[in-house]
């Protein structure tokens, strides 16, 4: 085990100069700023419009359920706008989360995984992180998953922003609004009729296609319609040491890393109400012999199906008063298909089925008014239905059902926030919801952050939060009669107490920084856990575990499309009952992503360097420290309408692996080395 | 092998360290939504012509009035004590259409978007630029509308009803704006 600890401090030691270096550059600006004066005007009155327009209004939604600015927001909070993921070349959701400070994807090519301040844990399909698509949840009934990779269900070329909200947020949100709450908004559409068409293809044989439509309708209304489809071979060949026997293909896993997907999407909005529809369909080939499945058959695969239609009614009769209702409808259907080789004494090839369908509706409404000038009230309450939360596993030939597991339930929230302007340059925010779930019981979750503004680009913010997770309809009853999982149906909620200081501070007009410092303690964490009598797995209550750590960011936008972002940050993590280090948490982060327009408004290169320290496996082991570099080449408007982007991911090749969950018998999966991708689109 | 690419990656990340020093004279700011409207107004008025009888003396003032409950808060105060085409500027509130008579830009809040039909009468026949961020204002017969997008305010530009009220928008500005409604 000793043999891996080197590579590790060696690592730290690079990214702690690699880090000096960096910060010791990036504090230019400061004394330049300070230099010319910082005391730029800031009217605006004199600023030529065509500058006006070019204003970045910065507004953030989620954080409190009603528009405010960054710097008032009682929570840390990241921005990732169109802008951005068009010139960074970002495909996935999972690769804009990866470019923010203090998060972390790892994948086991099948499924993405966030990881928050130093948390992933093994297992965890997302499920301690609320992901909305417009304030639309999309974790499901079943297994809690906020699915960011491939198997998210919206085309990021249709983002207009993505908010992520750093800390508890289940004061507003309810379940798992645990480590983070990232929402996801779509992007306006249009009033003239118009379409936008994307192709993109790259390695692995991609290929991807959109086409979206959109413009006014009679009567005021406006629609917006995109269609997608994805496809890739994956790559043609990874291997696998932990399987390289004769009987195994030598652990090379050949032709079984595809991936298909397509998405429909549909907005329409009239007058104060929006529709919004969704469906997406996505199949992959599992290529890593998950769950003791035959290695390198191409009948190992999952397909997850995820739709929504959310009706929004959402108005502002007056600047202090506005009202939101929402009726929702979802649906999840999740199929995987495993080849088990049952011989001897059976079948040398049985494809057994894990087949999860959820179907739930609700609604919400809530209420934001302004009181007195100095208060802002959000109160409001939520309702979920779960029509259907079911389970099934079975053998297809010879048949044999190991788990037919039908649930119905309910949930409900309440919740009331204040948020009180003390004086000018205080804002104190306090909060609480109370959520009752049919099988977990009830939550109250409060939060308190007080924001103290001495000067306009100054922010200090002292943030405390508690939050809850309800054991959801997977760990509650899957229970395959004794093969391999027992359920438990005595879960309880688990909780999380944060603390957080933050300090933000504009430097100039141009450039934004932020320092923060927190400490996370969890209890009963549930985790999954073998029996020693029987040697089944099964979800408790356990893990009581604590992190703390902090960041620091510099961030910049210039009125020429100049823009860049650099981020640190540290987190140590402990499993409070053996003070072990956690799993697949990383120290250290370290992000750069900087945009250089080549030929002004037309061509532009991003430089994005994500550095992840070494990470603890399941098996003790570490998974080492890695540096990964993307470059894109971005241009637009060459020709009315028309952008085309070149960009290649992982740049030097660089080979890492990130550590898998239990059901993997790697300990660290490899992941793949270089790639590129080449898109096109036009409006039209 | 591993000590060259380590230094390959420094001089990356110095590089992107290096970044705001390179383009110090750049200009993208940060600002709130209504200071952005705010300057917006005023800039606004210095692209409109009005017919001759509307506009007024040099002595008199150039008056930009809101009706409805004022979402700007302090945001207007910097326009205080400019001028637009050399006369005084004054910010005044009303409550009522009527009282639009004597202003030559009129900003509708959000409060009244339940009145708009008759505000935007009385105004076109007043002849009084409205500008409002009421959801799709200038598409519904206002004049010009500011309308968020990816993050910055735009405008949108309803040609028809400027003509009607004999008003005349530079084409400086309508190069800089959306025309929802009408002909160039």
């Amino acid at each position: 085990m000793n043999r891996f600890v080197p590579i590790d401090t060696r690592w730290q030691r690079r990214v702690l100069l690699a880090a000096l270096v960096v910060l010791g550059i990036a504090l230019q600006p400061v004394t330049a700023a300070a230099a010319d004066g910082v005391t730029r005007t800031t009217d605006l009155t004199q600023v030529p419009l065509e500058e006006l327009l070019e204003i970045k209004v910065e507004n953030v939604y989620s954080a409190s359920r009603f528009e405010q600015s960054v710097t008032e927001a009682p929570a840390s909070v990241s921005i990732i706008t169109a802008d951005d993921i068009r010139k960074s070349g970002y495909r996935t959701l999972a690769d804009i989360l990866n470019s923010v400070r203090g998060f972390y994807v790892s994948n086991d090519r099948n499924y993405s995984y966030l990881g928050v301040r130093g948390f992933s844990r093994p297992g965890d399909y997302n499920t301690r992180v609320l992901l909305m698509i417009d304030g639309h949840r999309l974790n499901d009934n079943i297994y809690d998953q906020a699915q960011i990779g491939t198997e998210f269900p919206l085309d990021v070329d249709l983002i207009e922003r993505v908010e992520i909200v750093r800390g508890p947020g289940s004061s507003l949100y309810g379940t798992s609004a645990f480590f983070a709450v990232i929402n996801v908004v779509t992007r306006p559409g249009w009033h003239k009729p118009t379409g936008e068409t994307a192709v993109a293809f790259g390695s692995d044989d991609a290929h991807q296609a959109r086409l979206t439509l959109g413009g006014d309708l009679p009567a005021g209304a406006t629609a917006l319609v995109s269609g997608t489809f994805f496809d890739t071979r994956g790559e043609r060949s990874i291997f696998f040491k932990e399987y390289d026997d004769p009987a195994t293909n030598h652990g090379t896993a050949h032709n079984v890393d595809d991936d298909r997907s397509y998405s429909l999407y549909s907005r329409f909005s009239w007058r104060d109400f929006t529709l919004q529809a969704l469906f997406a369909k996505r199949e992959k080939t599992v290529p890593t012999g998950a769950y003791g499945t035959v290695f390198n058959d191409s009948g190992n695969r999952t397909y997850d199906e995820r739709g929504y239609l959310d009706l929004k009614y959402q108005r502002k009769f007056d600047p202090t008063l506005e009202i939101l209702g929402r009726l929702t409808y979802d649906s999840y259907n999740y199929d995987g298909r495993y080849v088990y080789d049952y011989s001897p004494g059976g079948p040398s090839r049985v494809v057994n089925k894990d087949k999860v369908s959820g179907r739930w509706w609700g609604g919400e409404l809530q209420l934001t008014k302004t009181l007195l000038a100095s208060h802002i009230l959000t109160m409001g309450g939520e309702w979920r239905d779960n029509l259907r939360q079911d389970q099934r596993n079975f053998d297809e030939q010879p048949p044999a059902t190991y788990l037919d597991d039908n649930r119905r339930s309910y949930a409900l929230g309440l919740f009331l926030q204040d948020s009180w302007k003390i004086l000018a340059s205080l804002n104190l925010t306090l909060g609480v919801r109370y959520d009752y779930n049919q099988t977990a019981g009830s939550a109250t979750s409060p939060r308190a952050a007080l924001v103290y503004s001495p000067w306009e680009k100054t922010a200090f913010k002292l943030l405390f939060g508690a939050a809850f997770r309800a054991p959801n309809a997977n760990e509650l009853y899957y229970d395959d009669n004794g093969i391999s999982t027992r359920a438990n149906r005595d879960l309880k909620p688990e909780k999380i107490r944060t603390y957080e200081g933050v300090y933000e501070q504009y430097l100039g007009e141009q450039v934004r920084t932020s320092l923060t410092g927190f400490y996370y303690r969890t209890e009963d964490l549930i985790s999954q856990v073998t029996d020693p009598g029987s040697g089944l797995a099964t979800f408790q209550n356990i893990d009581k575990t604590e992190a703390y750590g902090g960041g620091a960011e510099i961030e910049g936008r210039w009125a020429n499309e100049l823009a860049g972002r650099l981020s640190y940050s540290y987190q140590v993590t402990r499993d409070l009952e053996n003070s072990e280090r956690l799993t697949n948490s990383p120290r250290q982060l370290l992000k750069g992503n900087l945009t250089l327009p080549l030929v002004s408004k037309y061509l532009f290169s991003t430089v994005e360097v994500l550095c992840t320290s070494g990470r603890r496996t399941l098996a003790q082991r570490e998974a080492g420290g890695f540096v990964t570099t993307n470059l894109t080449l971005f241009s637009k408007n060459l020709l009315p309408g028309l952008e085309f982007s070149c960009s290649v991911y992982n740049l030097f090749d660089r080979s890492y692996g990130d550590p898998g969950g239990t059901e993997h018998l790697q300990d660290s999966i490899n992941q793949e080395g270089r790639t590129f991708r080449a898109k096109l689109s036009y409006r039209f | 092998m591993r000590q060259r690419t380590f230094w390959r990656y420094l001089v990356i990340l110095s590089l992107l360290g290096s970044m705001p020093s390179l383009a110090a004279a750049a200009q993208e700011r940060v600002a709130g939504e209504y200071q952005v409207k705010a300057a917006m107004l005023y800039n606004v008025a210095k692209f409109v012509d009005w017919p001759d009888e509307k506009a007024g003396s040099d002595q008199t003032p150039f008056k930009i009035c809101i009706i409805g409950r004022n979402p700007f808060g302090t945001a207007l105060d910097p326009l205080l004590g400019n001028s637009i085409r050399g006369r005084k500027l004054v910010i005044s509130q009303i409550s009522r259409p009527e009282e639009v008579g004597a202003c030559q830009l009129l900003f509708v809040s959000y409060s009244e978007r339940r009145n708009l039909a008759a505000i935007l009468d009385t105004a076109g026949r007043r002849r009084v630029l409205t500008v409002s961020d009421i959801d799709r204002f200038a598409a519904s017969g206002g004049m010009i509308g500011f309308v968020e997008s990816e993050g910055r305010i735009r405008m949108e530009v309803n040609l028809e009803a400027v003509r009607n009220a004999d008003l005349r928008i530079s084409s400086q500005l309508l190069k800089l704006t959306r025309i929802v409604k009408g002909r160039e």
